[in-house]
């Protein structure tokens, strides 16, 4: 398979996931907000952190969207996978307290099934900053 | 390559340390001190056998003999195992497909007879393990919970009343008719019982029903003709249940994250054993980590006797367990079921 076939296929996966994740957020914002709140490590700034994602995953999906951001999507993927990654790590080892999960599809997985789940999109995301994409065509006029 | 390698770890640098200041943001009881000490009074209790068991096993529900039943997340089908745990098979009720039966169900087993509950549906099924028959009857109560055997086939429950959302106990027979109320165990908080939720063991040798709760200390101890022998308290100091709640349209769900002070509990021969949730003052962080910590009360007073530890088993996260007589105590983890002896306790 081509490098740039793979490119393609894992900013597909990525803008999948976050245009998925991040309007069933903001659809089910009350229940996502609620959530929040009822987890020992957010539920301080539950407001601020259920605006901020799926603002952010949706700010991502756009910058995947053009090839000429999607470097910096996939910077930006890869941050907020490693936080989402992270923070089930944390839940998982060191919560005293396991609320439900999150809203939609994702909901049926189990925290543990999450936390996999995260990693690989993590690691995709890792993969798509190192994998060189197609190069750019740039007008000459705006070299000279 | 370079550019992107610094980027990338710088990222993952600011993700960490976002991610510490979060941790370090919450706010844990057992990180700081709790204003109780411990009496520990065994150093290591004896594991004496580790069962591997990938179906998701939940609870006891019965003994006989030799024998063992546990329930899992299948109504009707019964796991039996002898006292060794060297052998494990299953019977199963034939039950029909029953909507909403599961997960809220309760399994007991007095030998052939077997006992199912549906704390959602407001069911009771009376079935015989060896001829395989069964009925089913309509419980008059609202949802319930906390079930226990109390002899000649009655049982215990904790019944919500759906107009003052109250959790009371209540004794129903066989066939679901409720033959009395409780006179003062619990009080009435109109809370769908959350805020005193709690776990209701029996011991058959005393006849005393206790219900520890979850988000407090209360030991609540009463007989079986629901009436309180006394209110005690676990060793710590949580009287008040850090738990808040939000009511909406008919229903109430956890708002915050509650602290749990008592885990699980079990009675038997005249003990009550306490998983706690609670680190105390003289304990070492990662013994309490790493292990579950067990006080012990004498059942007819209250009176606290003293705590041991079980270690984790293999990162498997403990469930619940069971204390069978005196000194066999079972632990259901994730995918194993394991044995301790508890004489050095004694």
């Amino acid at each position: 398979m081509r490098k740039e076939t793979v490119y393609e296929i894992i900013a597909i996966a990525l803008i999948c996931l976050f245009v998925y994740t991040g309007l069933s957020k903001l659809i089910n914002f009350s229940t996502f907000n609620f959530q929040l709140g009822q987890s020992p490590y957010v539920n301080h700034i539950a407001n601020f952190v259920s605006w901020s994602i799926p603002t952010a995953e949706l700010i991502t999906t756009l910058l995947l969207v053009f090839k000429r951001t999607r470097l910096v999507g996939f910077y930006l993927s890869f941050a907020l996978m490693f936080l989402f990654t992270g923070y089930i790590y944390l839940m998982l080892h060191y919560s005293y307290f396991l609320p439900c999960s999150c809203g939609g599809i994702l909901a049926s997985m189990s925290w543990k099934q999450h936390l996999y789940f995260d990693a690989f999109f993590t690691f995709l995301s890792l993969f798509g900053i190192l994998v060189p994409g197609p190069m750019l065509k740039i007008p000459k006029t705006v070299l000279s | 390559m370079k550019g992107k390698l610094i980027t990338i770890a710088v990222i993952a640098t600011l993700a960490i340390f976002g991610l510490t200041i979060l941790y370090g943001a919450e706010d844990n009881p057992n990180k700081h001190k709790n204003g109780f000490q411990r009496k520990f009074i065994a150093n290591a209790i004896t594991r004496i056998k580790v069962a591997p068991f990938e179906n998701a096993v939940y609870q006891l529900c019965g003994t006989n003999g030799g024998l063992l039943y546990l329930s899992g997340q299948i109504p009707g089908l019964v796991y039996v195992a002898d006292r060794q745990l060297s052998r494990i098979y299953t019977v199963q009720l034939p039950l029909p497909k029953i909507p909403n039966l599961a997960p809220v169900f309760y399994t007991v087993v007095c030998f052939p007879d077997i006992f199912i509950l549906g704390g959602n549906i407001k069911i009771i099924i009376s079935g015989n393990l060896l001829t395989k028959k069964y009925t089913i009857h309509n419980l008059n109560t609202g949802p319930f919970g906390n079930v226990s055997v109390a002899g000649n086939n009655n049982f215990i429950l904790r019944d919500i009343d759906t107009l003052t959302y109250n959790a009371l106990f209540k004794k129903v027979n066989r066939r679901g008719e409720v033959q009395q109320a409780e006179k003062g165990i619990s009080e009435r908080l109109h809370d769908f019982g959350f805020l005193d939720y709690g776990k209701l063991t029996y011991d058959s040798t005393t006849h005393l029903f206790v219900y520890v709760s979850r988000y407090s200390n209360r030991i609540t101890c009463f007989d079986s003709s629901l009436t309180v022998q006394y209110i005690s308290r676990t060793i710590d100091t949580s009287s008040h249940p850090k738990i808040n709640i939000a009511k909406e349209q008919g229903s109430v769900t956890i708002k915050t994250p509650p602290f749990t002070v008592n885990q699980d509990a079990c009675s038997s021969q005249g003990q009550l054993f306490v998983h706690s949730g609670l680190k105390a003052d003289d304990e070492n962080t990662s013994d309490f980590n790493d292990r579950a910590v067990f006080d012990v009360y004498t059942e007819i007073t209250g009176a606290y006797i003293g705590s041991f530890y079980i270690p984790n088993y293999d990162g498997e996260s403990f469930k619940n367990f069971n204390i069978l007589g005196k000194n066999r105590l079972i632990v259901f983890y994730d995918q194993h079921i394991v044995s301790y002896d508890l004489t050095s306790t004694n």
